[in-house]
C-alpha cells in the first residue's frame, strides 16, 4: 500500500516537473515575441510609457523660453 | 437658374486678372538682414498662352551688391543710377529662343545684400513681357503693393529676418508686426512675456491648454521676444 502511495506521489511529482518545464518553454516563446515587437519602429505617441516624459497636453519645457516661469 | 449662377461665378473667377496670369514671386523664401544671399524669382506662366520673352526686376532702395546670373533668358543687363548702384535688372530672350506657346516655368536669380532691417518687407516691382507666335507683345506689370487691391497685379515681396541660431533667439522689434505668420512661419514658437504664438496648430492648442499662457496675436515696436527655431 505504501509502495503504491509512493509510486503515485512520484508520478504526480513527474507530472508537475513536466508542466513546469512546458510552462517555462511557453514563457520563453512569449519573451521572443515581445522582443520582436520592441524592434518595430513606431511613433513616440504609440508608446507613451517608454517616453521619459509622457504627453501632458501642455507645452513641453523645450518650448518655454529661458527665464520664464508659468 | 442655380447652374447659370455657378457658371457665371466660375467665369468671373477664371477671368480675374490675378488668375489668368500666375504670380511672379520670390521662391527662395525670406532673406537675412545685412547679409549677401541669392534671391530667386519664379515666373509661373506667360501671358494667356504666350511665352515670357523678358523680365525686368526693379531693385528697391536699401538693396545693395546686386549681381544677376544668366538664365534660360540668356544674357542679362543691369540698369544703374548716377552713383553706379543697380536699380533694375533686365532678362530678355533673343527672338529665336521665344517659344511658340506658354509651356515653361522660369527661375531667375539675383545675388544681393539685404538692408539691415529685420522684420521688414521689400517690394520688387516686376515687368513681364510676353511674345506670342505671331510676334504680338503683351506687358504685365506686377507692381501692386497691397495684396487686397485686385486692380493691379501684386509685386513680389521679400521678407527680411534677423540672423538666427538653431534654438532660442532673443530680438527687440524695430517696427509693429500685425501678421505673425509673415515672419515666423518657420519658427517653432514665439514668446512675448507669457503670450505665445506658433504657426503649428498643434502647438497653438498646447499654448491654449497651458495655464498661465495666452495666445500672441501681434507685436509692437520695442517688444522683446524669444523665438525658437
Amino acid at each position: 500500500m505504501r509502495d503504491l502511495d509512493l509510486r503515485l506521489s512520484l508520478r504526480r511529482l513527474g507530472i508537475c516537473w513536466a508542466l513546469l518545464l512546458l510552462s517555462a518553454c511557453g514563457t520563453s516563446d512569449d519573451q521572443d515575441e515581445s522582443d520582436g515587437a520592441e524592434d518595430e519602429l513606431v511613433g513616440c505617441l504609440e508608446t507613451p510609457s517608454t517616453l521619459p516624459r509622457p504627453p501632458t497636453g501642455k507645452l513641453p519645457c523645450e518650448l518655454i523660453p529661458p527665464g520664464l516661469k508659468l | 437658374m442655380k447652374n447659370h449662377a455657378i457658371t457665371w461665378l466660375g467665369l468671373a473667377v477664371l477671368c480675374s486678372p490675378s488668375l489668368v496670369q500666375a504670380h511672379v514671386s520670390i521662391a527662395s523664401g525670406p532673406a537675412v538682414a545685412a547679409q549677401t544671399q541669392v534671391v530667386t524669382f519664379q515666373v509661373g506662366h506667360g501671358c494667356e498662352g504666350a511665352d515670357t520673352s523678358g523680365i525686368i526686376v526693379e531693385i528697391p532702395e536699401g538693396v545693395t551688391s546686386v549681381r544677376p546670373s544668366t538664365s534660360d533668358f540668356g544674357q542679362v543687363d543691369v540698369e544703374t543710377d548716377a552713383a553706379g548702384a543697380v536699380v533694375a535688372v533686365h532678362w530678355e530672350k533673343d527672338e529665336a529662343s521665344i517659344l511658340a506657346a506658354d509651356g515653361q516655368f522660369y527661375q531667375l536669380e539675383l545675388r544681393l545684400k539685404a538692408p539691415d532691417a529685420a522684420f521688414s518687407s521689400l517690394v520688387f516691382p516686376v515687368h513681364q513681357t510676353c511674345t506670342d507666335k505671331d510676334g504680338n507683345v503683351t506687358v504685365v506689370d506686377w507692381v501692386g503693393e497691397d495684396e487686397s487691391d485686385e486692380t493691379v497685379e501684386p509685386a513680389p515681396v521679400l521678407h527680411i529676418l534677423p540672423a538666427r541660431f538653431a534654438g532660442w533667439n532673443r530680438y527687440t522689434l524695430d517696427s509693429d508686426i500685425d501678421d505673425l505668420s509673415t515672419y515666423f512661419a518657420d519658427a517653432e514658437i514665439v514668446w512675448r512675456g507669457k503670450a505665445a504664438y506658433s504657426v503649428n496648430p498643434n502647438t497653438l492648442d498646447l499654448i491654449e491648454a497651458t495655464e498661465g499662457t495666452s495666445s500672441l496675436g501681434s507685436l509692437k515696436k520695442g517688444d522683446e521676444i524669444w523665438v525658437k527655431y
